[in-house]
């Protein structure tokens, strides 16, 4: 049964005459009244077309169906989501005297706020993170790197990285200072003691 | 379903990581859930079925969002994912309710 489908036509067989025939109108509501089932006239008004009890019987059944599924996929998880992170304290970020970055600690409120007030403010503050990001985003620039163990060349080569606008700063001062540490793009997931550095 | 999101996303603040197979199984669930709600719900209900899957895809892309920010290390995609996963919880919350006043309105006027 497709409820939309259900009493598209109920209008198209009235046979109406011209003029204000108030008594010819009366007559057919009161018709209607007399010959439509109770439950009938209580799904016109519910839902805007008539269903016979068998159908409305279907339609509740359908509902309780789609309840059933909804809540099915609202259910939680079989596991916690705290079981299967493995937390900063746990996580490696030294292997032998290379080490890189933890991620920054992002400190936020409680998101998931109920209020339409607090999400929207919470959509305009990702705006301006995304804002900052795209700014950050410019300061991109071609770095060439040596990676020397014991006085050994183990690798080299270029790359277009990100600089924060400290380690930019740093850079351009030309001063010997070295800077401690570079972030690389994410996908070397590492972050290297940077011992010396000079601009090009 | 939301708890998970929830619980996944502070994680992800807090710079904690989820590995890909624990995040596949995660996926495989939501998948079957996902597959069984097409099953299941009345061909009939047509605009409500329609909302009921989107908002179940929403799950999915929320949670194609958290893997990436795992594996990127990026946690600044936390509130993003998060308002993400509301929302379609909040879809679907809001859907549960008009079904149960719906279904209440009819039982108490057959009756």
């Amino acid at each position: 049964m497709d409820i939309a489908g259900v009493g598209l036509n109920l209008s198209t067989s009235l046979h109406r005459p011209s003029g204000h025939d108030w008594g010819w109108l009366r007559r057919q509501v009161d018709q209607t009244r007399l010959t439509t089932p109770l439950g009938a006239q209580l799904s016109e008004l519910l839902l805007g077309v008539q269903m016979e009890v068998q159908d409305l019987f279907e339609y509740r059944v359908a509902l309780a169906e789609a309840l059933q599924a909804l809540q099915k996929l609202r259910q939680p998880l079989p596991e916690s989501a705290d079981k299967l992170l493995v937390p900063r304290e746990k996580r490696i970020f030294q292997v032998g005297p290379i080490q890189w970055q933890a991620p920054p600690r992002i400190e936020s409120v409680d998101s998931f706020c109920a209020t339409p007030a607090q999400l929207f403010h919470n959509r305009k503050l990702m705006g301006i993170q995304r804002f900052l990001a795209d700014e950050q985003e410019g300061m991109t620039h071609r770095v060439q790197f040596k990676l020397q163990s014991g006085g050994k060349l183990l690798k080299g080569g270029c790359d277009q990285v990100r600089l924060s606008r400290h380690g930019l700063e740093a850079l351009q001062s030309g001063e010997d200072t070295p800077v401690k540490t570079l972030r690389l793009p994410p996908r070397f997931h590492r972050q290297v003691d940077f011992l010396r550095c000079a601009a090009g | 379903m939301i708890e998970f999101f929830r619980d996944a996303c502070q994680g992800l603040r807090e710079g904690a990581i989820m590995g890909a197979s624990e995040l596949g199984a995660v996926r495989a669930l939501l998948r079957e859930r996902r597959q069984n709600l097409e099953q299941t719900l009345p061909a009939n209900l047509g605009k409500l079925r329609q909302e009921f899957l989107q908002a179940s895809l929403a799950f999915e892309d929320a949670l194609d969002a958290l893997e990436l920010a795992f594996s990127e290390d990026t946690p600044e995609m936390a509130d993003w994912i998060a308002i993400k996963a509301q929302d379609a919880d909040e879809t679907l919350r809001s859907i549960e309710q008009t079904i149960l006043q719906h279904s209440t309105m009819l039982s108490e006027e057959s009756d």
